[in-house]
């Protein structure tokens, strides 16, 4: 059969209507089914029979009202063809497939006219599931993708919202270091603009140099994209930026994607300008004195330990010098701290000018300074001392028209590499300052093994335990040497200094003069005093119990400098006083004259209480500190102790005689009594009696005895 | 332009409105069934214009792209119907029926498509009864399809390609879902199809 004969064949449209892959349903004009296909049978799943001459909306009920209905009138009515469309269509065919579900349908209805009288229409139905399926997937990944790029979109926004916030300055690269991108904070340190750079080699504008020598550093960048690992620097560097320059900490992270890709680089850099400056004023203030500028006491023993370490390899010779002013206290207590830190600056700048660029000054303490004489011998060192030494005393300090001459003690101590610790030559050092000191203050002395004074010093550590046991077991004894009127020699009045004897453990009676430096030096002086204090009032008692209180006593109890801030001491004798009853002017308080400048303020305030409570307050020593007249205004004082040094020669020397007599007329024109001390014999007793001075005191009056031999209770 | 005037005076026109409407509110009424919410369609304005003039009432002075559906039909009078809007108000439109506000014209599927068709179907379908209807003349519509691209392409991709094409155009309104949607129905015939018209509206007002 030809093509043209098939196509003319009857039988053609039979089969095509037969193998049509759509539903296809013909109605008559009176809306019955005239035929129906295979593809409409097998899915509908009704037998053609019961189709065939059936109306369309009795055989699918459904279908009534339906757009269906309505297209299939259209046609047959007004010829008018129509599409149903699946997604405004809710009333389709009920047509399922094998896996028993709906198919999802697109309609068309065509009418078919074959002439005037006889009307048909053709209901096509296309199963469009596959197409839905997929067009219903394709919407849902298109919600998805759309979702994840908002998504994403809105972490760009945020991540480039922090970028622009932060502090930090932040570079991107790519994987060969060149810039992607550059926060406002990294454009501002820099000196560039993100766009001008883009695209360009990162260490071409990220470079650092150091902090120290003003080397260029290598470039991070590189090193991280050879290294992959992340490159941090927090010290030392210094980003050279286009018109200024920035001390900075810097990292540099590589970025790897999942499977190790190195995908570029993130420089991240902070301007830390202020912070390390500021640390290292602050490290510089831990290090040295802020008034002298000098290293401090802890720079000088780092420094110390350096050259100990240094003498340990080396065969060389280094000296430690250690400087005590003699006169600071006396400028700092008449003039005020101003003028003694004035002093100090001074001192500071004649010193420096003594010294090689190489040694090292340093503020020790108060007016203590340490030299270090690095590969110095002792020759040299001795020299250099005595240099700084006559330097100083050379020196005149002036302040408000007044001139203070200045000394300064110097210890010398070699470090020779064999001790242990810089605290070990610091303290020979020291000791050997504490025996130029000793020996008259204003001279140089080395340090040696077996110095005797140096070797005292350390004897007295000794004394510590001897004292501390003697305060526990009451090894104490006290002593009176009476104080005598030199006007009236026949008057009763019992006027006594109290003097302290230790007992040792051999029974022997061991003078003041040996164990009170090591009491002071070793803070138990305090104890003492208060020991010496209990014990007066506990032996009054011990007389008044038997009747035998002496009625015209005055007993002058010595007190140390150091109980001059000693609050608990003032207490007690407040309250020894309350409790006893006894007549506040029988105790006489004496403080020597050096120690009562050396806390001016706080003895002037201790003697003042005393003062107050009614007992008498003595300055003793007077004149040994030589520029004192100025203090006396100050000091609440009722008697004046003339040093026994000026006295005890008073009959040979015209210039002792002088001195006595000016010091007993300031004292008399301030209505000071004066008390002259070292009175050896009727001599000086004849001289005193002449120049006018109230009270003496000395063993050619009275030998000092026991308390209990002066005051018998039987 | 102006002969065409003269065949088809404001009489004539008034007449083919008043048909229209008609046709238009059985549309309504379908369309309501079909959505299951209220749509009412007014037809403030008809007249006959150029193809050009058609053009330019169409896409608006923002000459953006149209869509809307195609239906060619023959009988009474021939010709090519189409249902057209400028893009937003086609999008508008079916945001209003399938009630998605959220629809974007790239969301524009080929389901919604279908649909824009069904309803352009419905519409064009009844245009075309109303007028068979008062000439008495039978008329044949055509399965329609979905048009979309810049007025021009598809006022032309009609293969009535004819520069002279007379177009009865007809302003019509949609209301639904509180939304007001304006689109424009056209009847895109050639000069001897006009005479035709003519010739049935004649007839029917009994000239």
């Amino acid at each position: 059969m030809s093509a043209e004969e098939l196509i003319e064949s009857p039988f053609i449209f039979q089969h095509i209507f037969s193998e049509s892959e759509s539903g296809l349903v013909i109605i008559d004009s009176e809306f019955s089914v005239v035929d129906c296909n295979p593809w409409f049978i097998k899915y509908s799943g009704i037998e053609l029979k019961e189709i065939k001459g059936k109306s369309l909306t009795k055989v699918f009920p459904i279908l009534e009202k339906s757009s269906i209905e309505r297209g299939v009138v259209s046609a047959l009515k007004n010829g008018m063809s129509s599409v149903v469309s699946h997604t405004l269509n809710r009333k389709p065919f009920p047509l399922k497939n094998i896996a028993g579900q709906p198919l999802q349908q697109q309609i068309t209805i065509k009418p078919i006219i074959l002439d005037d009288k006889q009307r048909y229409c053709l209901i096509q139905i296309m199963d469009i599931s596959a197409s839905f399926n997929r067009e219903r997937q394709l919407l849902e990944q298109a919600k998805r993708t759309k979702a994840i790029t908002a998504k994403l979109a809105d972490e760009k926004e945020r991540a480039q919202v922090t970028l622009n916030s932060i502090i930090d300055a932040v570079i991107t690269t790519d994987e060969q270091g060149l810039i992607l991108s550059m926060n406002p904070v990294a454009e501002f340190l820099i000196g560039v603009r993100e766009e001008d750079v883009q695209n360009k080699r990162v260490c071409d504008y990220f470079k650092l140099i150091n902090e120290q020598n003003y080397n260029i550093i290598s470039c991070p960048v590189d090193e991280c994209l050879q290294s992959k690992n992340i490159i941090i620097n927090e010290k030392e560097h210094i980003l050279v930026g286009k018109s200024k320059r920035f001390s900075v900490h810097d990292s540099v992270s590589p970025i790897i994607n999942d499977d190790g890709v190195m995908l570029g680089t993130v420089v991240v850099f902070r301007d830390v300008t202020q912070s390390r400056a500021l640390a290292e004023e602050l490290n510089w203030q831990a290090l040295h004195d802020p008034l002298t500028g000098l290293a401090n006491r802890r720079q000088f023993e780092l420094d110390m330990h350096t050259l100990l370490n240094k003498a340990k390899s080396d065969n060389l010779k280094h000296h430690l010098l250690y400087l005590d002013l003699d006169q600071f206290k006396v400028v700092n207590d008449t003039c005020g701290h101003d003028a003694g830190d004035e002093l100090l600056k001074q001192i500071t700048a004649i010193l420096d000018n003594k010294l090689r660029k190489s040694d090292v000054l340093a503020r020790l303490g108060g007016d203590e300074f340490g030299v270090l004489l690095e590969s110095c011998d002792a020759e040299n060192a001795l020299a250099v001392a005595n240099n700084l030494r006559q330097a100083v005393e050379g020196f005149r300090f002036g302040w408000q028209a007044r001139s203070f001459k200045i000394g300064v003690s110097i210890g010398i101590a070699e470090i020779t590499g064999e001790e242990a610790k810089a605290s070990e030559v610091l303290s020979a050092a020291d000791a050997a300052c504490y025996v130029a000191k000793e020996s008259g203050r204003n001279r140089v002395c080395f340090h040696e093994i077996n110095a005797s004074a140096s070797s005292m010093h350390q004897k007295e550590m000794q004394w510590v335990s001897r004292l501390q046991a003697a305060l526990d077991n009451d090894c104490f004894e006290l002593f009176l040497q009476r104080i005598q009127c030199v006007e009236c020699k026949d008057s009763d009045s019992d006027h006594y200094e109290v003097l302290l004897r230790m007992i040792d453990e051999y029974g022997e009676t061991v003078p003041p003069g040996a164990f009170l430096p090591a009491a002071e030096r070793f803070n138990l002086i305090g104890s003492v005093d208060t020991w010496v204090v209990e014990k007066v009032f506990e032996k009054l008692e011990g007389l008044r119990e038997v009747n035998k209180y002496p009625e015209n006593l005055i007993l002058s109890i010595n007190l140390s400098g150091t109980s001059m801030a000693n609050i608990d001491l003032l207490d007690r004798i407040s309250c020894l006083l309350d409790e006893s009853g006894f007549p506040a002017k029988n105790f006489c308080f004496e403080v020597t004259e050096t120690a009562a400048i050396a806390n001016l303020k706080q003895a002037t305030n201790f003697l003042s209480s005393l003062r107050s409570k009614g007992c008498k307050v003595a300055l003793d020593d007077f004149g040994s500190g030589l520029s004192s007249f100025a203090y006396l205004k100050e000091l609440p004082v009722d008697y004046l102790k003339i040093d026994g040094l000026f006295v005890k020669d008073i009959a040979v020397d015209e210039i002792d005689k002088a001195f006595v007599e000016s010091i007993n007329q300031i004292g008399q024109v301030m209505s000071l009594e004066t008390i002259a001390e070292f009175v050896e014999n009727d001599e000086i007793m004849g001289i005193l009696t002449e120049i006018g001075v109230n009270y003496a005191q000395g063993y050619g009056i009275h030998k000092p005895c026991s308390f209990d031999l002066v005051f018998p209770k039987v | 332009m102006s002969d065409e005037k003269k065949i088809l005076d404001d009489f004539y026109v008034d007449a083919v409105a008043e048909v229209l409407n008609v046709g238009m509110g059985s549309a309504a009424a379908s369309l309501s069934e079909m959505i299951d919410d209220e749509v009412k369609l007014s037809v403030p304005g008809v007249e006959f214009v150029t193809r050009l003039v058609a053009a330019d009432h169409i896409s608006g002075k923002a000459k953006t792209d149209v869509s809307g559906v195609h239906q060619h039909f023959q009988g009474a009078f021939g010709g090519d119907a189409m249902l057209l809007f400028p893009e937003e108000q086609s999008l508008q439109l079916v945001r209003a029926v399938l009630q998605q506000d959220d629809m974007t014209l790239e969301d524009l599927t080929e389901m919604e498509q279908e649909a824009m068709t069904e309803i352009g179907n419905v519409i064009l379908n009844s245009c075309l009864c109303s007028m068979a209807d008062m000439f008495g003349k039978e008329m044949r519509g055509e399965i329609p399809e979905f048009v979309q691209g810049s007025i021009n392409q598809v006022l032309t991709d009609d293969g009535n390609n004819q520069t002279e094409a007379i177009v009865l155009l007809l302003n019509m309104d949609f209301a639904v879902d509180k939304k007001n949607i304006q689109g424009y129905v056209t009847f895109l015939m050639d000069v001897d199809e006009v005479i035709q018209l003519k010739q049935n509206i004649q007839e029917f007002l009994g000239e």
